[in-house]
């Protein structure tokens, strides 16, 4: 039978990341991805942070095919026909090393296996894994269309819905709050349009987020994220809400009234929309991970539930990235004493524990609490709306004073709620 | 003078391609020649002058009997010498094709075969065809000094014939015994369908999941009074349906008024068949899918839902 | 016996997109893989193997270097493989492509069986297979839906519009392939893991004693445009409940008069 000493299921940021510092270790690894090319099935919303990974491949990220460096961030909140947007510049953002990027994974996935493959390691698409070799609970390799190669380590970072975690037994049922769906369209414009209609130069661009309204009062947020010439336009809504939702809508009708509105109309004109998907992402943080180790396998990324939902945008990339690496350096260590226990594995959770991933994934374990809440994607999008619409807006009567209109607003029943979710958001 | 030479391996091609054939050497100030091979060569080249050609190059060497595409390929190598052909207008049947590749070799002339239309253009003659697989058309030109071109089998308006007179060549030629022997041929069972002429075009794809389920788009086909088409692999690998009912490049090239695209990608080769269509419609049941970027109506649903219903609508429809 | 397989990379034709103000196809980007028709060419070839004893070798030329479409071959039964990658054959005609094609099969030596599709799945010209025969002075048998090797002859049905025909021609002989031959295994993890041991060769002009000078003379054929058609379909796509996708679909045909009542 064939045999390698690791095998990488998935060849998403966590299972590639992991690959390649294996294979700079000069450790043998085969990754195996099911879609057409590395990068086809990484559906991802397209913004990272770049100071968290940056130091992990230093040598790396000089040519990564970055799409453009974010300079401008808005929030908007909607209503049924008007909207309101916060918009925040830093001029820190223009410096290099830069805060953040956008991404399409396509792109930067095909790229990262690439340079993989550089380093030496195999990488073999267009193959899904069915299943792991078992043998007394013991991870000895994976099962590929019927063909077995056995391997000293599997690391499992097959992405959210994770088979492979759950073959090796870690991990239990997950329930409908666990998870959000994303569904997104990539739509092509030139640069030069993207610029102009943005107010960007080159290289720059935005990361736009939207909340009210367009979710009917799911949990959940829209975002607009501009790449080199085409712009990221998609939806995460929470599962659950979206599946108890009396409204039985479907996320892609949602994504279409959310292209029809008049705030996202003008931005996306006459661009084509080459790209549509959907795809689910975890939502629980902390509190959903699976157990992340066991005798011949490691769980990274998605696959180990590392994806949340901080306040309204979702973070994966980062921590799919530093998993994957910690899972690599355990192996490593593993390897130096030919011992590929559990125990040994367990390596990875003490360095995960010290890294920024379990950090920041404890420090937002009440997020999604918090965020369950209906008025946050509701009702307070529509006071801001409705507050902004009364103080700009002059009709025929007399215009009534600034402090009565706002505080008849306020004294409205919403009000002490608004004050105890203020509380809970301040705490998250 | 410098010829134009225009041959196919069957006559009714060859007639069908000479009136264009002739309009383009007059605009190039070319004689228009014409190859004949095989029996009653001789006799059979009347037809040809009907149609334009000055002169027939012929012969009856009983090498033609069967056919051959090298012995064919030698024959017209020489033919384009003795005729001084600088271009040779071919047809692009599989036959077609293979003689026409064999002469430019021979010729080291450059070759266009599936040509979709010729024209004459700043005195170049300007080829297209289909590129990337149907997806593109590409207009071409040949700069060597003699060019083979293969046109698509009736691409042309057939032009009344008007009689005139030619003159007969009868060319000696030197001829290899072919090195390939027909032990047997069997006519093609042909199922008399003519999906070129129908108002009404199904077309059916992948998306159907067993050759039982073709019930349901013949309910379809009876409901509109349409023709059933399909996709290559449906006839071809699965057998469900005849090859004569592949629409695309390498089936049909279908005109109807209204294509109904059911459970199929789209892909361009596969398309360039229906792009003739005055509208089309497509039901697949997945929102990437490339007919969706070719189609005026989509519904993005399971065949297997929306083709009952579109039926049983039909019904009600035409009752009422 | 040795069987030589040509087997062409191609642009990945459903990732191509157009260019909206030129209608020209967008290519920069887009992944190249082996055409479709190489899949049957080589199952082809495994299967004579299985048969037979015989070596297979795949043969491409290409460029970019046509790494990914050697390794298909190679995951797909090719025992070796040969590539030449040069920038001149991104516009060489179908001559020029047989001529360098011809020139690495005669280096190659010792051949039997050489195989080649009907038509690519890019051009779909169907040329070059009967220019490689005529270079190399061999018997050509082409449309090929049924393949059988009976002592040192082929014996082929011949798919054709109106006819199959049952050939028959001594090897060594150059055969094009239908896509109807075969069904083409998927091949296995394992194959593909096995294939990049396997051994390839990267030959270049000189390798094949051809100069640039002498390919230079196949440019034979120059395009002038290559564009999507224009498109004037309206793309509407109705994504309501089935039942009133339907009725707005129908309404929109009688409408516009294409279906009558
Ligand atoms: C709509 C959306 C928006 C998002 N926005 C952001 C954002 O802006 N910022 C951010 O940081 N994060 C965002 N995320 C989250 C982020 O994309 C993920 O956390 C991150 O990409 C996870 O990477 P991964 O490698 O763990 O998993 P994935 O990228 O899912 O990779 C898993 C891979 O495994 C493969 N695979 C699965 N099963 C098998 C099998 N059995 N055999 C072989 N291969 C298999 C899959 O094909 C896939 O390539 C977003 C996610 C979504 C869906
Ligand atoms: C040189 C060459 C020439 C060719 N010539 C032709 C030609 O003339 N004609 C031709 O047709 N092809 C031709 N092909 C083949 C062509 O490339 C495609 O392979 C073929 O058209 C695909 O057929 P399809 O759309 O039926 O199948 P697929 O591409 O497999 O598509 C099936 C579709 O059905 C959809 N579907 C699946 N299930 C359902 C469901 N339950 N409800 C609704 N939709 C569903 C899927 O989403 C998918 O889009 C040629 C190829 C080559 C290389
Ligand atoms: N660049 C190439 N390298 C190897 N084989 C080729 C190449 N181009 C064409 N062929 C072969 O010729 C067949 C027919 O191609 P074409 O004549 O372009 O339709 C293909 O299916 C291949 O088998």
């Amino acid at each position: 039978m064939t045999k390698v000493t690791s095998i990488v299921v998935g060849a998403g940021l966590a299972g590639l990341s992991a690959a390649y510092s294996l294979a700079r270790d000069s450790i043998d690894v085969l990754v195996v991805e099911r879609g057409d090319y590395p990068g086809a099935k990484n559906i991802t919303g397209g913004r990272m942070y770049f100071l968290p990974i940056r130091s992990l491949f230093p040598e790396l990220w000089d040519e990564a095919p970055w799409e453009r460096h974010i300079v401008r961030e808005v929030l908007t909140g909607v209503s049924k026909c008007s909207s309101l947007s916060i918009e925040f510049s830093n001029q820190k953002y223009n410096n290099k090393p830069y805060h953040s990027f956008t991404i399409l994974g396509s792109r930067f996935n095909k790229w990262f296996a690439q340079k993989v493959a550089e380093k030496g390691a195999r990488v073999i698409n267009k193959y899904k894994v069915d299943d792991l070799i078992l043998d007394n609970g013991k991870v000895k390799g994976i099962v590929v269309g019927g063909a077995q190669i056995e391997a000293d380590v599997v690391i499992a970072a097959d992405g959210t819905m994770s088979q492979i975690a759950e073959k090796a037994g870690l991990r239990g049922k997950r329930e409908p709050q666990d998870f959000a769906l994303g569904v997104k369209e990539v739509i092509a414009l030139s640069p030069q349009t993207i610029e102009g209609r943005f107010r960007l130069k080159a290289d720059e661009g935005i990361a736009q987020l939207f909340v009210g309204s367009l979710t009917k009062g799911m949990l959940g947020a829209g975002f607009l994220y501009t790449n080199r010439d085409c712009i990221s336009l998609g939806l995460v809504l929470g599962i659950k809400d979206l599946t108890d939702c009396h409204l039985n809508v479907m996320p892609y009708e949602l994504l279409e009234e959310f292209k029809l509105r008049p705030e996202i109309v003008p931005l996306i004109n006459g661009g084509e929309s080459v790209e549509y998907s959907a795809h689910v992402l975890s939502e629980s943080g902390i509190k959903g991970m699976p157990k992340l180790f066991g005798d011949g396998i490691l769980v990274a990324g998605d696959a180990a539930g590392m994806a949340m939902n901080m306040g309204l945008t979702v973070r994966g990339m980062e921590f799919a990235i530093a998993s994957g690496a910690l899972a690599a350096e355990a192996v490593r260590m593993a390897k130096k004493q030919n011992d590929f226990s559990a125990g040994a594995l367990s390596k990875y959770q003490d360095l995960l524990k010290e890294s920024f991933v379990w950090k920041d994934l404890n420090t937002f374990r009440h997020a999604p609490d918090v965020l369950a809440n209906p008025r946050l994607f509701g009702e307070y999008p529509q006071l801001a709306c409705t507050m902004m619409e009364k103080l700009m807006t002059v009709g025929e009567e007399p215009k009534k004073k600034l402090s009565t209109t706002i505080s008849k607003e306020l004294r409205s029943r919403l009000a002490l709620s608004l004050l105890r979710d203020s509380f809970r958001f301040w705490r998250m | 003078m410098p010829g134009v030479l225009v041959f196919s391996e069957k006559d009714e091609f060859a007639l069908d391609l000479l009136p264009k054939s002739a309009a383009l050497a007059k605009q190039l100030e070319m004689e228009l020649n014409v190859a004949i091979l095989g029996p009653a060569a001789k006799s059979r080249a009347t037809q040809y002058f009907a149609r334009g050609a000055s002169k027939a190059y012929i012969s009856e060497n009983e090498l033609f009997t069967e056919f051959d595409a090298k012995v064919q390929s030698q024959a017209l190598f020489e033919i384009a010498e003795v005729s001084q052909a600088e271009i040779m207008l071919l047809v692009s049947t599989k036959r077609g094709k293979e003689i026409a590749s064999s002469l430019a070799q021979m010729l080291g002339a450059g070759c266009i075969t599936n040509a979709l239309d010729i024209k004459v253009e700043d005195s170049k003659l300007v080829a297209s065809r289909y590129g990337l697989g149907g997806t593109t058309i590409v207009s071409e030109y040949i700069e060597t000094p003699k060019k083979v071109i293969a046109v698509i089998p009736q691409t042309f308006e057939t032009i009344e014939v008007k009689s005139s007179d030619g003159q007969v060549i009868d060319v000696d030629l030197k001829l290899d015994k072919p090195e390939v022997k027909v032990i047997e041929r069997k006519e093609r069972k042909r199922e008399s369908v003519d999906i070129e002429k129908t108002d009404v075009l199904i077309c059916v794809g992948l998306g159907l999941k067993q050759k039982e389920d073709l019930g349901l788009i013949q309910e379809l086909a009876n409901a509109v009074g349409g023709e059933i088409g399909c996709s290559r692999d449906l006839a071809s690998s699965l057998g469900w349906l005849s090859e004569d009912r592949i629409v695309g490049m390498s089936g049909k090239r279908c005109k109807p008024k209204v294509v109904f695209s059911i459970g199929i990608s789209g892909q361009s080769q596969h398309v360039a068949g229906i792009v003739g269509a005055k509208t089309i419609a497509a039901i697949n049941n997945d929102k990437n899918a490339p007919i969706f970027r070719v189609a005026d109506y989509g519904i993005l649903a399971d065949l297997y839902e929306a083709v009952p219903l579109l039926t049983k609508r039909l019904h009600n429809m035409l009752k009422s | 016996m040795r069987i030589v397989v040509c087997a062409k990379q191609v642009v990945d034709l459903a990732q191509i997109r157009m260019n909206r103000e030129t209608r020209e196809p967008i290519l920069s980007g887009i992944p190249l893989i082996i055409g479709d028709i190489e899949k049957n060419v080589l199952e082809e070839a495994t299967r004579i193997k299985e048969q037979h004893k015989a070596e297979v070798i795949a043969l491409s030329i290409g460029w970019p270097q046509p790494d990914g479409t050697i390794l298909e071959c190679l995951g797909r039964g090719a025992d070796r493989a040969v590539m030449l990658a040069d920038p001149i054959f991104e516009t060489l005609s179908s001559t020029g492509v047989a001529t360098v094609l011809a020139k690495a099969i005669e280096k190659i030596g010792d051949y039997a069986l050489i195989l080649l599709g009907e038509g690519s799945t890019d051009n779909n010209s169907g040329q070059v297979g009967p220019m490689v025969a005529q270079i190399l002075g061999l018997p050509l048998v082409s449309y090929a839906r049924q393949l059988e090797i009976v002592e040192d002859k082929v014996r082929i049905v011949k798919g054709l519009e109106d006819c199959f025909e049952t050939a028959e021609a001594s090897l060594p002989v150059v055969v094009t392939v239908s896509a109807e031959i075969n069904e083409p295994r998927i091949p296995t993890i394992l194959d593909v893991m096995e294939a990049s041991s396997k051994p390839q060769e990267s030959w270049s002009l000189g390798d094949i004693e051809i100069s640039r000078e002498e390919l230079e003379q196949h440019h034979s054929v120059k395009v002038l445009s290559n564009q999507y058609p224009e498109q004037t379909r309206k793309n509407i796509l109705f994504q309501e409940e089935l039942g009133k996708s339907v009725d707005s679909l129908l309404q929109n045909l009688v409408k516009e008069g294409v279906l009558e009542r």
